[in-house]
C-alpha cells in the first residue's frame, strides 16, 4: 500500500476531509483575528474600555491623615516633614488602553516633589515612578503614553506628595482617559494579554481568570469564536461539496481549541514556576517561610518562639491594628496560628471578654502590623509600671517577655 | 537521614495506592480487562488512603500511640494476602488479541503525544508542589493542615472544640479554629505522611494532593477504557480532565479539601454510571463505597452522594412510579413555596419548615433569590477555570435531547437509552443542585465573589467530562457485562 493511499485510508477512518479542514481552520484563524481588530479600531475600544473614574472618598490613603470633608477627601501628612501617598484605583487594570491622567486636586504646590507611583503585576517588587512637572501641575493632566513601565497589568497607582504643606490636599477625583490605539498596538495587546501569567495568591484555588481583568482579547472568547467561524466554514464546504456531515472534523476543532487553551496555561504554569523556583526551591523549611509574602511576620516568630516553652503552651493571638483587621479579615493572626503550631493557639480574640479569660501562665501575643503608626487607636494599653496590659475594663497582671517591631508577647502572672 | 525520610514519604505515597490497586484486583474476578489496571490504580489510591484514615482513627480510639508502622504494616500485609490470591487464583489461558493490524497508526502516536503532553503537565505540578510552602491556599494554613500538626506533636487526636470550649478548658489540651466541625479526613491525610516522615516538612505533606490528581486521571482513564472506548478516546478524556486549570491549581496549592471530594465524588458518580449502564455490581460496591469516603471529606460531601438517588430511582422503579415521584416532587416544592419557604418571594419564613429541617438535621436557612447568573457564565464560559468545559456541555446537552428524540434510538434496545436517560438525568441533578445553591440560598454571596462557586463545580468535573464521554463516543460491542445486549447505532 503506498503512502498517499494509506493516508487516505487514515483520513476516511477519521471522517475527515484533510486539506478542506486544514483551510478552513487557519481561513477561521485570520477572520477571527481581523474581526476583533476592525470591531476595537471601530469604536468597539471605547466601551472596552471607558473612563476609569476614582472619587476621593474611593481612595485609601496610606501614608498621611486623610479624612472625608463634604465630597473630598481631606489629607494631611502624620508629621510636619512627612509626605502624603494616597492610591486611586481598587481594581487591577491593564495599562496599554489608557493615555491620560486628569485630576481635580486642590493643595497641590509647585515647590512640592509630586510623584505618580504605579506597580504592574508583572513585576510588584519594582515600583514604577513619574514625577509631575509643573506644566503637567498647571494643566491638571499627566501624558502617560510614553511613559516607561507603563505597560501591563496595573495592580497599584497612586500620588506620592513630599515637602510642605501650606494647606492639606483636597481630592475631589482623578481620571483615566483611554487613548486610540492603533492596529499595531492592539496586536501588542492581545501578545500581552496572551502571555500574561498571574502568580499564586490567596484567590488562586478559587478561580483562574486566564487572562488580565477585561482584556480585549480574551483566549476563551477568541477561542470559540474560532471554532466557531471554522466549524461553520468546514460544515459549508462539506454541504457544497455534498459530503456526508460526519462529527470527527467538528470535535477536531473542539479539541484543537481546548488544546490551544491549555498551551497557553501550560507557558502560564512555566512562568509561575520560573518565579517559585528563585524564590522557594532547594530551601529549608524555615528558609522557605522567610522567603514567603508574610516572611516577616515567620521572622517575629521566631523570636517569640524563643521566649515560649517547648511543650505547646496556650497564647491568645491579637490583631491590635483596626485597619489591618477590617481589610485583611483574620490573615494575620491565623498566620500567626499556623507559625506558632504546635502550641495552642487562640486565634480569634475579639473582644476584651474572651481576652479577659486569659489565665495564669498564659501568653498574649499582640501583634501591630502598622509598627506603631496608628499606635493611638490600640485597643490593648500596657502599663509597664504596673505591669498591666488593659483591654475596656479588663486588666490582667503580665510580664513582658518579648517586644518587635510588629508585636510582644507577655505572659499572665499568678 | 534525608534519605530514610524521603523513602517512606514515597512509601506513604505509594502503599495506599497499591494496597488498594491490589484488593480490587482480588475482588474484581479472574481476568483483568482493558483498562482495569490504570482504574485499579486510580481507584485504589483513593481507597488505600482511605483504609489508612480509618486505621489511624482506629488507633487513637484504643489510645495507642500514632504511628506509621503498624497501620503500614497492616497495608502491607493485606496487600501481600491479596497478591497471594491474585495469583492463586488467576485465569492464564492466553487472551484472544482482537486483531489489530489493520488500524492506522496515527491513534497511538496521537496516543502517545497526549501521555507526554501530561507527563510534562504533572512534572511541572509536581515541581510546584514540592517547591511552595503552605502560604497560597488559605483553608490549608487556617484549617485542614492545622489539625495534623498538633497531632503529630501529640501523637494522638487531640480535640478540637468551638470557642468558648477552648476558652473555658484547664486542661490545655482542647484546641480551636473556626472550622473546627469541619471532617477529620483529609487532615488525616496529611498527617499519614507526616507521621512516615517523622516531622512536617510542607514539601512531603503536600505530594498527596498531587498524587490524588494523577490518581483522578488514572481512575478516569481506566473508567473509560471499562466503558468500553478506544485507548485514544480514553485519553482524550484523561487529557481533558487533568488540563482544567483548577484541577491542576488545587493539585499544585494543595492542603484544599476540594480535590479529593472532587476525586472521591467523581469516582462514584462515574462507578455508578457503569452500574446504570452494564449493571455491574462490583462498580455498583465501588460508587458506594466512595460516596461513604465523600461524606468524611467535606460538609458537601454528606450531600453530594444524595445526589444520585433521583437517577437510581428512574433505573429502579417501573415508569409509572417514577412519574408519580416526579409529580410529588414538584407538589412538594410548591407547597414550600406556598408555606411561604422563598423570603424574597413574598412570604413570610415558614416556622413548620424550618422546626422540619431542623428535625432533619438540617440547619434553618433563608431561601432568597440570587441573581447569580453573570457570575456563573464568567466562571463557566468566560473566565479560564475550566477551558471549554463550559461549552462541551451545553453542546452535549443539545447532543443528548437529539439522540432521545431520534428515531434510530427510539427504536433501539431500551437498554442504552434508559442508560442516557438516567445518566443524563444525574448531570441534571447536579445542576439543580448547583442552581439550587447559588441562586436560592445564602451560599449565593460566596458566588458573587467567586470563593466558592468553581470549588463546587470542581467536585462535578470527572463526572460531566464522562457523561460528555459516554454520548459522543460510544462503546464498543465487547465492552462491559452487558456487552450482548449492546446494540450500536453507528454506522
Amino acid at each position: 500500500m503506498s503512502s498517499a493511499t494509506r493516508r487516505v485510508a487514515a483520513d476516511a477512518s477519521a471522517g475527515l476531509s484533510l486539506w478542506p479542514f486544514t483551510g478552513a481552520a487557519l481561513v477561521g484563524a485570520v477572520l477571527t483575528v481581523l474581526g476583533f481588530l476592525l470591531y476595537y479600531l471601530q469604536g468597539g475600544l471605547s466601551a472596552a474600555y471607558p473612563p476609569l473614574l476614582w472619587r476621593g472618598e474611593q481612595m485609601v490613603v496610606t501614608r498621611g491623615q486623610g479624612q472625608p470633608v463634604a465630597d473630598m477627601l481631606e489629607i494631611r501628612p502624620a508629621e510636619a516633614d512627612d509626605g502624603v501617598f494616597f492610591r486611586f484605583a481598587k481594581n487591577a487594570f491593564m495599562a496599554r488602553p489608557y493615555g491620560e491622567l486628569i485630576w481635580q486636586i486642590e493643595g497641590l504646590d509647585p515647590a512640592q516633589d509630586i510623584r505618580l507611583i504605579w506597580q504592574m503585576q508583572s513585576d510588584p517588587g519594582n515600583v514604577r515612578q513619574a514625577p509631575v512637572q509643573r506644566a503637567d501641575l498647571s494643566a491638571a493632566r499627566f501624558d502617560l503614553r510614553d511613559q516607561p513601565g507603563w505597560e501591563g497589568y496595573i495592580v497599584n497607582i497612586g500620588f506620592m506628595v513630599r515637602g510642605a504643606f501650606a494647606q492639606p490636599l483636597r481630592v475631589r477625583q482623578v481620571e483615566l482617559r483611554p487613548r486610540a490605539l492603533s492596529a499595531g498596538d492592539l496586536l501588542e495587546q492581545a501578545w500581552e494579554e496572551w502571555s500574561t501569567s498571574e502568580y499564586w495568591s490567596p484567590r488562586s484555588a478559587h478561580y483562574i481568570s486566564g487572562a488580565p481583568y477585561k482584556a480585549l482579547f480574551h483566549p476563551i472568547i477568541m477561542v470559540v469564536v474560532w471554532i466557531s467561524l471554522s466549524a461553520l466554514l468546514y460544515g459549508g464546504w462539506l454541504w457544497l461539496a455534498e459530503r456526508r456531515f460526519r462529527l470527527a472534523g467538528f470535535t477536531l476543532l473542539f479539541l484543537m481549541g481546548w488544546w490551544l487553551l491549555d498551551l497557553r496555561w501550560q507557558a502560564d504554569l512555566i512562568q509561575r514556576s520560573l518565579k517559585t523556583y528563585p524564590q522557594f526551591a532547594g530551601k529549608s523549611e524555615i528558609d522557605k517561610q522567610l522567603a514567603a509574602d508574610d516572611g516577616e511576620l515567620f521572622q517575629f516568630l521566631l523570636e517569640v518562639r524563643r521566649y515560649l516553652p517547648v511543650k505547646p503552651a496556650r497564647i491568645f493571638i491579637i490583631n491590635d491594628d483596626a485597619v489591618n483587621r477590617a481589610v485583611a479579615r483574620n490573615y494575620l493572626v491565623a498566620r500567626a496560628r499556623y507559625h506558632l503550631l504546635p502550641h495552642n493557639s487562640f486565634a480569634d480574640v475579639l473582644d476584651s471578654a474572651q481576652f479577659g479569660k486569659a489565665r495564669a501562665n498564659d501568653y498574649i501575643l499582640v501583634l501591630r502590623p502598622d509598627k506603631g503608626l496608628r499606635s493611638q487607636q490600640a485597643k490593648l494599653q500596657f502599663d509597664p509600671r504596673q505591669r498591666l496590659l488593659q483591654w475596656e475594663s479588663n486588666r490582667l497582671p503580665v510580664q513582658l517577655l518579648y517586644r518587635g517591631i510588629i508585636g510582644a508577647l507577655f505572659q499572665v502572672r499568678e | 537521614m534525608a534519605m530514610v525520610t524521603g523513602g517512606l514519604a514515597v512509601l506513604a505515597l505509594l502503599l495506599p495506592g497499591l494496597c488498594g490497586a491490589l484488593w480490587l484486583r482480588a475482588g474484581w474476578g479472574h481476568r483483568a480487562p482493558p483498562g482495569f489496571w490504570p482504574m485499579a490504580l486510580g481507584y485504589g489510591y483513593l481507597i488505600g488512603m482511605m483504609a489508612a484514615t480509618l486505621l489511624l482513627r482506629l488507633m487513637d480510639a484504643v489510645t495507642l500511640s500514632l504511628n506509621f508502622a503498624i497501620p503500614a504494616l497492616f497495608l502491607a500485609g493485606t496487600a501481600a494476602g491479596s497478591a497471594w490470591w491474585i495469583w492463586k487464583t488467576a485465569d492464564r489461558t492466553a487472551t484472544p488479541n482482537p486483531g489489530g493490524e489493520d488500524q492506522p497508526s496515527w491513534p497511538r502516536w496521537l496516543w502517545a503525544g497526549l501521555l507526554v503532553w501530561l507527563a510534562a503537565r504533572l512534572a511541572v505540578l509536581a515541581l510546584e508542589t514540592v517547591w511552595l510552602p503552605t502560604v497560597f491556599p488559605w483553608d490549608a494554613w487556617s484549617t485542614w493542615l492545622v489539625r495534623p500538626r498538633v497531632w503529630l506533636e501529640a501523637r494522638q487526636l487531640l480535640a478540637f472544640q468551638d470557642a468558648q470550649a477552648w476558652l473555658n478548658d484547664a486542661s490545655g489540651r482542647v484546641y480551636h479554629i473556626e472550622a473546627w466541625q469541619y471532617p477529620l479526613t483529609v487532615s488525616l491525610i496529611a498527617l499519614w505522611s507526616a507521621l512516615a516522615a517523622g516531622q512536617w516538612q510542607d514539601s512531603i505533606v503536600h505530594l498527596p494532593w498531587w498524587a490524588c490528581g494523577v490518581a483522578l486521571g488514572l481512575g478516569g482513564y481506566g473508567q473509560a477504557r471499562l466503558w468500553g472506548v478506544t485507548p485514544l478516546q480514553a485519553m482524550v478524556f484523561a487529557w481533558l480532565l487533568l488540563s482544567l486549570p483548577l484541577v491542576n491549581v488545587h493539585m499544585a496549592l494543595a492542603g484544599y479539601a476540594d480535590l479529593w471530594l472532587t476525586a472521591a465524588f467523581g469516582f462514584s458518580a462515574i462507578a455508578f454510571m457503569h452500574w446504570i449502564r452494564w449493571r455491574d455490581r462490583r462498580q455498583g460496591i465501588l460508587a458506594i463505597l466512595l460516596a461513604v469516603f465523600c461524606a468524611s471529606i467535606k460538609q458537601e460531601g454528606m450531600v453530594w452522594p444524595a445526589l444520585l438517588i433521583p437517577a437510581l430511582l428512574l433505573v429502579l422503579l417501573p415508569k409509572r412510579y417514577v412519574l408519580a415521584l416526579a409529580g410529588l416532587a414538584v407538589l412538594l416544592f410548591g407547597l414550600i413555596l406556598g408555606l411561604g419557604g422563598l423570603g424574597d418571594f413574598g412570604f413570610a419564613d415558614s416556622a413548620l419548615i424550618a422546626s422540619l429541617l431542623q428535625r432533619a438535621g438540617i440547619r434553618q436557612f433563608h431561601l432568597v433569590y440570587w441573581n447569580n447568573w453573570q457570575p456563573v457564565i464568567d466562571s463557566l464560559l468566560i473566565l479560564d477555570n475550566w477551558h471549554l468545559l463550559g461549552y462541551l456541555l451545553l453542546m452535549t446537552l443539545l447532543a443528548v435531547v437529539g439522540l432521545l428524540f431520534r428515531q434510530t434510538w427510539i427504536r433501539a434496545a431500551g437498554q442504552q437509552r434508559r442508560a442516557l436517560g438516567a445518566t443524563t438525568l444525574l448531570i441534571l441533578t447536579l445542576g439543580a443542585a448547583f442552581f439550587g445553591l447559588f441562586f436560592f440560598t445564602q451560599a449565593g454571596k460566596w458566588a458573587e465573589d467567586f470563593t466558592s462557586i468553581n470549588r463546587i463545580i470542581l467536585h462535578f468535573t470527572p463526572v460531566l467530562l464522562f457523561w460528555a464521554l459516554t454520548v459522543f463516543a460510544m462503546p464498543r460491542a465487547s465492552a462491559g457485562l452487558g456487552a450482548q445486549s449492546v446494540v450500536s447505532v453507528r454506522r
